[in-house]
């Protein structure tokens, strides 16, 4: 390394030091403003057109049905303003039938005020059984981006049937009525989990966690740099948490109350590196986000209750909150090499449990069973009791398991 | 929010900003990616952010905040090119020494050197060659330690220098 080396590396930027931004990118700026989706669109024109042409398809199915006297629980569909934008872009979405509902007030119902009117609901909500029959997983055996959306037999792992195939699927979540949530291509899809139907697409959305009572939808806004959370019956949607500086939300998880989400922190660098340093540090910021404000209620806990280099959050039944702790990098993935439970009202650490490169969790719907993913040669996919017990391989999962839920 | 776009007061100060920060910002972008249309779009998203920003930033901050962001929508810009596959997984130097070798002058062979090193190191040589930051300021540009990125300068040189010793 000389300095003429030094000074050739500067030179070789000359290129990018005489660009100038094209003619007119100030009027583009405001035309992202007014309609901060535009880009977005025109690069997703195919899609869009094909989600236009299931729309017509999902009215009309929707209009034999009513003309048929349609049954117990008729779909309903509507399309509504993408409350992030300012155009009158749809989101078109079909509500599908419960599979209980009730009218116990819960903290899924809401209060929601919008322009002009003051609308009181009281949202049908489900309770998920404790361990369910399946999980719904993201598989990417050769690590190329380009995986499936699977629905796998919890006791096995046997695959039941694959709902989406060969797209870049990164995370999914379900939610209590089964509706799976899953993220693609810079948005999240839902999607019926029997029919494989597309129920809606909410754009440039990452990270979906459905609450306890599937009334919210959190998620991570990849344009703003936001958390948000979408009300999915009034489809109003709200900051949670601002800017993060740049840092990147990983993984989100509500707590059983749905009063709390804890959001992993991605450090700047979640990006593969040579192992040239130490993994990215991942932070679990809790927030508060009280379904009757507009305030974003962050509450950065995580010095004050020392639950920092963690990832992975999931709150167990007993209220705690478990993450993924001893981390280090295995290839695309940030792993951990325990699992810590915290009490969030003392702040103490309650216990941990050794556990070899995991990278993800999700509690089941009483907070009793924990699913996790685990990296390595043969990413698959473990259970174990939530309190104490041994870990359970599902050993007739696919290979490559990069995300799964329940 | 740095300014309400509806009024013209409010589109005069997002005016302002924007001459004032904009062309560097894009410059950034295209030192970081070499790709004139993203970072246009880099550009535009990071103003998105900024007019979505619950306070602004003091004017002498205003660059720092604007680089950063700007420095990590393109991390997460590749994130997202590596899970879709259309970008090189960091760690295969396979393709970079091959495309040095074939390079068909010596700023090509530079281009592809650059382009092989791991996001972090080519992050950390544009900050430093391009824009001239210091050590402490390449830190707080992308949120490490000082001493990662003197780490990260000296091994993405040594790269560099092995690379394209054949070629000098």
């Amino acid at each position: 390394m000389t300095s003429d080396f030094d000074d050739e590396l500067r030179a070789h930027f000359d290129v990018a030091r005489d660009a100038d931004l094209p003619a007119g990118s100030f009027d583009r700026l405001v035309d992202r403003l007014d309609a901060p989706l535009a880009p977005l669109r025109a690069r997703r024109m195919p899609k869009l057109l094909a989600l236009a042409a299931a729309i017509v398809l999902i009215a009309g199915v929707a209009a034999v049905a009513a003309a048929q006297g349609g049954g117990d629980h008729p779909q309903s569909v509507h399309s509504v303003d993408d409350p992030t934008s300012t155009t009158g872009a749809t989101t078109t979405s079909t509500t599908r039938p419960h599979h209980t509902t009730t009218t116990e007030r819960v903290p899924g119902s809401t209060t929601t005020t919008t322009p002009g009117t003051t609308t009181s609901t009281t949202e049908p909500t489900v309770e998920r059984d404790g361990r369910p029959d399946t999980i719904a997983a993201v598989v990417d055996p050769d690590g190329d981006g380009a995986g499936s959306l699977v629905v796998l037999d919890s006791s096995t792992g046997k695959v039941l049937r694959t709902l989406v195939a060969d797209q870049v699927v990164d995370d999914v979540d379900v939610a209590p009525d089964g509706t799976i949530y899953y993220e693609s291509d810079r948005s999240v899809v839902a999607l019926d989990p029997d029919s494989g139907e597309q129920l809606a697409t909410y754009p440039h959305m990452r990270s979906p966690e459905v609450s306890p009572h599937g009334s919210q939808l959190a998620s991570f806004d990849h344009v703003l740099g936001t958390v948000s959370r979408l009300e999915l019956a009034s489809r109003q949607r709200k900051n949670i948490l601002g800017d993060m500086g740049g840092n990147v939300p990983g993984q989100l998880a509500w707590s059983r109350d749905g009063g709390i989400l804890a959001i992993e922190d991605v450090g700047p660098f979640e990006s593969p590196d040579q192992g040239d340093g130490p993994p990215s540090l991942r932070r679990v910021i809790l927030t508060d986000p009280n379904p009757y404000d507009d305030q974003i209620d962050m509450i950065d806990e995580s010095f004050a209750h020392g639950i920092d280099d963690a990832a992975s959050p999931v709150f167990p039944a007993d209220g705690s909150l478990l993450v993924v702790s001893d981390l280090s990098q295995d290839g695309r993935h940030v792993v951990g090499d325990r699992m810590d439970a915290w009490d969030l009202a003392s702040g103490q650490k309650l216990g941990e449990v050794s556990v070899s490169d995991v990278s993800g969790l999700d509690a089941s719907a009483d907070g009793q069973w924990v699913i996790a993913t685990r990296e390595g040669k043969r990413p698959h996919v473990v259970m174990t009791p939530a309190a104490a017990g041994d870990l359970q391989d599902l050993s007739r999962a696919p290979e490559g398991i990069i995300a799964a839920a329940w | 929010m740095i300014a309400d776009v509806g009024d013209e007061t409010g589109l005069d100060r997002l005016r302002e900003v924007y001459e004032r920060h904009a062309r560097d910002l894009f410059r950034l972008g295209f030192a970081l990616t070499g790709d004139r249309d993203l970072a246009e779009d880099l550009v535009h998203d990071a103003f998105v952010r900024l007019h979505r920003a619950p306070t602004e930033p003091s004017a002498e901050a205003m660059r720092a905040y604007l680089r950063r962001i700007v420095v990590n929508l393109v991390r997460d810009h590749h994130r997202r090119q590596v899970v879709a596959g259309r970008s090189r997984p960091e760690g295969e130097d396979a393709p970079s020494a091959e495309a040095v070798a074939d390079a068909a002058d010596r700023s090509a062979a530079v281009d592809a050197a650059i382009a092989a090193l791991s996001h972090r190191q080519r992050i950390c040589i544009v900050l430093h060659y391009f824009e001239g930051l210091t050590d402490a300021e390449i830190a707080d540009a992308i949120g490490i330690s000082v001493g990662s990125v003197k780490t990260h300068l000296h091994r993405a040189r040594a790269t560099l220098a092995r690379r394209l010793e054949g070629l000098r």
